[in-house]
């Protein structure tokens, strides 16, 4: 007998590649949206910090532009905030 | 919930203040959203010596409670806490304050706490379990340098007679409120 | 003591003063004339006068021949029964007078009204037995013949009956009999009941026959009048010769409602078919809601139509699809009926729960929510039709149920319920009680959450069992949906959707991709678009996905971290986790000189693949190979088996399934040709149905939600937690569980319940 592989409809679930897996600022998965979406992933991409904390960029922009302008630090670990280039 | 949206949308006849109207609408209903998700794991977590509940219907607003940390003059009070949440949770800090009267160096006579984590030091990943916990371990562990009450602060040197103070003051001013 | 004397006395008086005594004598006189009349009728007409019952009461009917035999041998009887009476009375009367007079002679010690009414009582007694059958025979016929010549004349005075007793000899026969039993004062005691007895037996015989079987058509003013017409005046005729007609009134009224209780057992007894009939049969319940008012049938009604729902419409015998549409009939019958919807919620009861449990009852609420195109069984047709009709109706449930409650009577809500006045608030337009017909059956799951989560899994298996990205149908379907659920409760839906069809261009990107680095093929596997694809899902939005874990045959997986690798090339940051429980491979299985196509799931080629190096296998090494459960992959064997590919060698006995052997079948002629069998997969895992009962990791939660509760807000009545917990914790709470919940903590003492509170026990 030989059974050869002819075709494949795979089914799979699609992750972000991070050290965690809620957002700190929303508490929402990260493979889910931050409460202002209605869809994840490309709609609500990730970003990540120098600091290698990493977050919805909605949720994160929010944090950002609504605290005072001389405080823009990371919520998680309170260094400046730098979006970390890939 | 939807009752504050509501009016909140009545308020707003004008056309000009539609925009800023839609985006508090929009802030809000991603605030109950997370203080949902935060009550349900709050529930979760099971946390003895602390807890916080919604004043009744209203998700922005809760009442905690708190136990006096083990070890310390506090041992054995209970003490309510009132959580307000702005639409801007949690970029901005909620409003936290006794509801009971506190004799403790930090908090004033209206229930006011003096603590960083509720002002410059806030951050949007703290929330209701780590305030109520922060706050906890400063009933045992004053800033008497930034005090509210210098009576208190005065008094925090001598832990007995403080203690002796303390119980009093708790006997009149909250167990006889309590319900 | 002193009534008891009087008895012992009696026998001995009779004996002693009348030789010739009743029993003897007159009884057997009377017995008799019985006889003989009997025996004239068995012989006229076969009649067995008695034991005459309702139903060969309308066999006899039949067997008459014509209208003059019919009348003749009224005369006959009534004449017969006439004689009896003078004669036998007659005798009575000249007792009653030698008892009076002797007693007038020797009255000393016993009582002498009490004995003359002792002996009365002792006669009437056994006059009654005998006659009572003759004479309901008797007052049913003269009634018939009444009934037929009333038609042409007005009842209303003396003087119409004395008309009416010269035309008609039967009548005068008739009410001579009666008048010398009002003469002798024994009316009342001989026919009271039978007078009774035959106007009801009239009553009732007349409502079935009239309407029983016609649903379309209303009744009650009829029947009203007829009641009036007909009964009233066989009334009035029978007393006519007594002066005294006031205690008509009363009658009259206890007749009413002896009509009405009637009317509404009829209604009831049929009411299956008046609900499935609704709204043609909207007359009947109209009645029927008439007569509740003035009757005490609600609980019979209910008892008794959910009892012909379970028996004719809850079994497995019948389509969900027909269960659903008797549903929704139903609702709006008894909404209709009993405008506070009580009703209806006890009677649907068991039609909810049983629906709840129908596996397709989801599916078919959707299609025939969402399904224009078929015709056959239009539930949304028919909801926009009626709706206008029941808008009213359906608002009262909203509105007046707190006041029904405070009042106590449900009875009157609807007479209470006054029309939505014409600036009546936005929510109770026509759209809002479409959706409330909709929610009713929306509410077969509890909650619209509930039945949202349905759909989800609906959707999930059937986007994932068809593997094609055609969604068109879906997304008309989910659009008709949020139009009645609102959008964001579907949010998770259009997730769905929207992930197929961007898993279309993710598809389209890595086939791109793989081209230009010159992949053309993976192992055997031809990569084009029909080849070689992927559903790409969001998990969070997914209903949870079937997981097995399971090691892959290498070609597959390098498929598979092909696949992947240019997905995150695609999407920077993001990687798949494959689901290999789902998904199709198509392979060519090659056995001798054929080739037989076949598509499964990735692990069954993981299975038959392994019988490529090594023809025969123990379950538990195979198992092992594959890092799978031995009782999951004897599973995957048996499908190859079913195919005819692999057979079982070693017969270990039936619960050691580790130890079974199975080896490939190499003779190609043994194969299964028939393709079908392909779809027979293992049997359907059952998704775990919502269960009233609160598991143990549940029980936690809610305690502690009701432990922080009661923290924050003292005490609280049951109510209250029932109503936070559903807004916090889970919006299917029922009252029941939390119930549940608060007895077990105060019994383990952790709660204290005082004045209808409850708080901590600290």
């Amino acid at each position: 007998m030989k059974v050869t592989i002819k075709g494949y409809t795979g089914v799979a679930v699609w992750k972000w590649v991070a050290n965690d897996d809620t957002c700190g600022i929303c508490r929402m998965p990260f493979d889910s949206c931050c409460n202002d979406c209605k869809y994840p992933g490309d709609d609500c991409p990730l970003v990540w910090g120098q600091c290698s904390h990493c977050f919805h960029m909605h949720c994160i922009m929010k944090w950002v532009n609504g605290h005072q302008k001389s405080n823009q630090s990371c919520p998680m670990c309170r260094q400046a905030w730098k979006i970390k280039e890939k | 919930m939807s009752g504050s949206e509501q009016q909140v949308a009545t308020n707003s006849s004008s056309g000009k203040k539609n925009d800023s109207v839609q985006t508090v609408t929009k802030d809000k209903h991603s605030v109950s959203k997370r203080l949902q998700q935060e009550l349900m794991s709050l529930m979760m977590s099971g946390e003895k010596g602390v807890s916080a509940f919604p004043d009744g219907d209203n998700l922005f607003k809760w009442i905690g409670t708190i136990q006096g940390p083990i070890g310390t003059v506090y041992e054995g009070l209970e003490y309510r806490l009132i959580l307000d949440f702005p639409n801007g949770y949690p970029i901005v800090a909620p409003k936290v304050k006794f509801e009971s009267s506190c004799f403790h160096p930090n908090v004033d006579e209206n229930g006011n706490i003096c603590l960083d984590i509720l002002r410059e030091k806030w951050s949007a990943t703290y929330d209701v379990l780590s305030i109520l916990l922060s706050v906890q371990s400063l009933l045992g562990d004053p800033n008497i340098a930034s005090a509210l009450n210098h009576h208190a602060a005065d008094l925090w040197k001598n832990q007995s007679l403080f203690k002796k103070y303390l119980l009093d003051k708790y006997d009149k001013e909250v167990r006889n409120k309590k319900f | 003591m002193e009534s008891a004397n009087l008895l012992r006395l009696i026998p001995t008086f009779l004996l002693n003063n009348f030789k010739d005594d009743l029993n003897d004598r007159i009884l057997l006189s009377l017995t008799s004339d019985l006889d003989v009349l009997i025996e004239s009728i068995d012989t006229n007409n076969s009649f067995k006068v008695l034991t005459l019952n309702e139903s060969n009461q309308c066999g006899n009917d039949s067997t008459l021949s014509n209208e003059h035999d019919h009348d003749q041998f009224l005369v006959e009887i009534s004449t017969r029964l006439y004689h009896i009476f003078i004669k036998y009375f007659t005798e009575l009367k000249k007792h009653f007078n030698r008892i009076e007079k002797f007693n007038s002679k020797c009255a000393q010690s016993i009582n002498l009204s009490d004995l003359v009414s002792y002996q009365r009582s002792i006669l009437t007694e056994k006059l009654h037995h005998p006659h009572y059958e003759l004479l309901v025979f008797l007052f049913k016929k003269v009634f018939d013949y009444y009934q037929t010549i009333s038609q042409d004349f007005q009842h209303q005075t003396i003087a119409d009956f004395a008309n009416l007793r010269l035309n008609h000899g039967l009548i005068d026969n008739f009410l001579n009999i009666i008048n010398i039993l009002f003469d002798l004062g024994l009316f009342d005691h001989l026919c009271g009941d039978v007078v009774v007895g035959v106007v009801e037996h009239k009553i009732k015989l007349h409502i079935e026959s009239t309407s029983m079987e016609n649903y379309e058509e209303s009744f009650i003013d009829s029947f009203k009048d007829w009641l009036d017409r007909i009964i009233i005046g066989w009334i009035r005729l029978i007393y006519s010769c007594q002066s005294n007609l006031e205690h008509l009134g009363d009658y009259k009224k206890q007749l009413m409602h002896f009509m009405y209780t009637n009317y509404a057992q009829c209604r009831i007894k049929r009411l299956f078919e008046i609900v499935i009939d609704f709204p043609d049969s909207k007359n009947a319940v109209q009645d029927l809601r008439q007569c509740l008012v003035k009757t005490n049938l609600r609980s019979h009604l209910v008892r008794s139509l959910r009892l012909s729902i379970e028996e004719r419409l809850l079994h497995p015998g019948v389509n969900t699809s027909d269960i659903i549409t008797a549903y929704v009939s139903a609702i709006k019958a008894l909404m209709f009926l009993d405008p506070t919807g009580v009703m209806m919620e006890n009677v649907c009861e068991p039609l909810k729960k049983y629906l709840r449990n129908r596996d397709d009852t989801v599916k078919c609420i959707v299609s025939n929510l969402t399904d224009d195109s078929e015709s056959s069984n239009d539930l949304m047709e028919e909801f926009c039709k009626d709706l206008y009709s029941y808008e009213g109706n359906m608002d009262v449930i909203d509105s007046n149920t707190a006041d029904c409650a405070v009042l106590g009577s449900k009875n009157k809500c609807w007479r209470v319920w006054q029309p939505e006045p014409v600036d009546s608030p936005p929510d109770s337009t026509p759209d809002s009680s479409k959706a409330n017909i909709i929610s009713m059956l929306v509410n077969i799951y509890g909650s619209k959450d509930m039945f949202v989560n349905e759909y989800k899994s609906l959707l999930g298996d059937r986007l994932l069992s068809s593997y094609s990205f055609n969604m068109e149908k879906e997304i008309r379907n989910l659009e008709l949906l949020k139009l009645k659920f609102g959008e964001q409760n579907l949010f998770a839906c259009e997730a769905m959707l929207k992930d197929i069809s961007e898993s279309k261009r993710i598809n389209a990107n890595i086939l791109e991709q793989l081209k230009q680095h010159g992949v053309s093929k993976m192992s055997d596997l031809v990569v084009n678009a029909s080849n070689l694809k992927c559903l790409i899902l969001s998990e969070q939005f997914w209903p949870k996905l079937k997981e097995e874990k399971i090691d892959l045959p290498s070609e597959l997986e390098q498929v598979q971290a092909r696949f992947m690798k240019s997905y995150e090339a695609f999407k920077g940051n993001r990687t798949l986790v494959w689901k290999n429980s789902l998904g199709l491979v198509k392979i060519e299985v090659e056995i001798g000189r054929q080739i037989f196509e076949f598509e499964v799931s990735p692990i069954h080629v993981a299975v038959i693949m392994q019988f490529q190096q090594k023809e025969t296998w123990v379950v538990s090494e195979l198992a092992q190979e594959l890092k799978m459960c031995s009782f999951v992959l004897k599973k995957k064997i048996l499908f190859w088996k079913a195919q005819g590919l692999l057979k079982q060698v070693s017969n270990a006995s039936q619960d050691d399934v580790p130890n079974e052997v199975y080896t490939l079948v190499k003779d190609s002629s043994k194969l299964n040709k028939n393709k079908n069998l392909v779809e027979i997969e293992e049997e359907q895992e059952k998704t775990q149905k919502v269960s009233d009962v609160l598991k143990e990791n549940e029980i936690n939660l809610y305690w502690n939600f009701t432990q922080s509760m009661l923290r924050s807000g003292g005490c609280l009545p049951l109510e209250r937690i029932h109503a936070w917990l559903k807004l916090y914790a889970n919006p299917d709470l029922t009252i029941e569980q939390v119930k549940f919940l608060v007895d077990l903590k105060t019994k383990d003492q952790l709660l204290k319940y005082n004045a209808g509170l409850y708080r901590l026990n600290k």
